[in-house]
């Protein structure tokens, strides 16, 4: 009798564990299925973001520093070439709240933010000079080129434009022309035109300043 | 007997127990993402692009210098005086590297700079200067009155834990500079 009790006992003891076990690994499965991240997802994300982002990229001067007319040019066949693991789900790229390419129509997914810097070139700013009165004009720093014309009036023959005392035009026959020159974009650049006394005539310079931004770009990816 | 039944249990116990840790490690892992969001640890690349920018703003700096202080055809002295310049950012560069864990060799390259004064040297309809001088990786030039710097050529090699990284650059007097050979590590 005593050990009939002890079975009973054991048959409890065992019924009861194993429906410990049952409850204990279903509610581990359960918390598995809840803990999907969408690696995919992340990762697609955080891939593309790399990829706009990185020194080499087409988009870029440098690392984080977004060329703002080459931004305006990327479209979804670009992008999809440049993050192929982008191209799993619908994609949306931003810049602060404006959006740069999309497609599909992500609702959730996952989002990355990068800070980022966008360079981009103001409306082209237009000096002119006389040269009777003055033969200098004075460009900001942060612009690498600028169009100078010269316009000589009668009598008066135009050698060489100099810009910081560097010679960047130059005929011995004289000037009449428009011309691009390359400045130096670390220090603001004097633009010199070498005129005599009585030296008549214009110069135009024109160049466009450079705008820099600080935007925080945010690619979403829903798989 | 009842005692060994006792152990049963507990034996069954333990080996359920057992089964649901290899669970738990798994779950614990879950979370991670860590190589997504780590930033790329490309030493090698990067030493070359701040090695190339660094070289750039020197050679901009100098191509001031050395049109302020010399008069037509002065073209080894107008060289000596980008060499000190550029040389003195070569080293300041390979230090850099050093400090970053790789060593950095950076190099004035001769003949590519003859190769490029010979192609390439600044020429135009508004620009009537003189011919390129090539002279120890340093490119110059007569422009009306002063001797020119129109570009320096130099060989940056990096190597690193990962691999070696090696790139000419050409780089020009303020128009930065061009790339004329690159080995990915």
């Amino acid at each position: 009798m005593r050990g009939q009790t002890n079975l009973f006992a054991l048959v409890v003891a065992l019924v009861l564990l194993t429906g410990a076990t049952v409850v204990g690994v279903s509610l581990a499965d359960a918390a598995l299925a809840g803990a999907d991240r969408e690696p995919i997802e992340r990762h697609a994300a955080a891939a593309t973001a790399d990829r706009l982002t990185a020194a080499d990229s087409p988009v870029t001067t440098r690392a984080n520093v977004l060329n703002a007319s080459r931004v305006a040019a990327l479209n979804a066949s670009r992008l999809r070439e440049l993050a192929p693991t982008a191209g799993a789900g619908d994609v949306r790229v931003a810049l602060d709240d404006r959006t740069v390419v999309e497609w599909g129509a992500p609702g959730g997914g996952w989002t990355v933010r990068r800070s980022v810097v966008v360079r981009s070139r103001a409306e082209p700013r237009l000096i002119r000079a006389n040269l009777s009165r003055r033969s200098t004009v004075t460009v900001p720093g942060g612009v690498d080129r600028a169009t100078v014309t010269l316009d000589p009036g009668p009598n008066t023959t135009l050698r060489s434009v100099r810009a910081n005392d560097r010679v960047v035009l130059h005929d011995g026959s004289g000037l009449n022309t428009t011309a691009t020159v390359h400045l130096d974009r670390y220090e603001p650049t004097t633009l010199r035109v070498d005129a005599g006394a009585n030296a008549t005539g214009r110069v135009a310079v024109t160049y466009r300043p450079r705008i820099v931004d600080d935007r925080v770009l945010t690619v979403t990816v829903d798989a | 007997m009842s005692r060994r039944r006792g152990q049963l249990v507990l034996l069954a116990a333990a080996v359920v127990v057992t089964a649901l840790v290899p669970m738990l490690l798994a779950y614990a892992q879950l979370g991670y993402v860590g190589d997504a969001a780590a930033p790329s640890d490309d030493r090698v690349g990067t030493t070359l692009v701040d090695g190339k920018r660094a070289l750039e703003r020197t050679v901009a700096e100098a191509t001031g210098a050395v049109s302020n202080g010399t008069a037509a055809d002065q073209h080894r002295k107008a060289a000596d005086l980008a060499v000190t310049w550029v040389d003195a950012t070569a080293a300041a560069v390979e230090s850099t590297g050093t400090a970053q864990g790789v060593t950095v060799d950076v190099a004035r390259n001769a003949s590519a700079a003859r190769r490029w004064a010979r192609v390439r040297c600044p020429r135009g309809p508004d620009r009537a200067f003189g011919a390129c001088v090539a002279n120890g990786g340093v490119i110059t030039q007569t422009r009306a009155d002063t001797t020119a710097l129109v570009a320096v050529a130099v060989d940056v090699s990096v190597r690193g834990p990962d691999g070696t990284a090696r790139a000419t650059f050409v780089v020009r007097g303020v128009r930065g500079a061009v790339s004329v050979g690159r080995t990915e590590p």
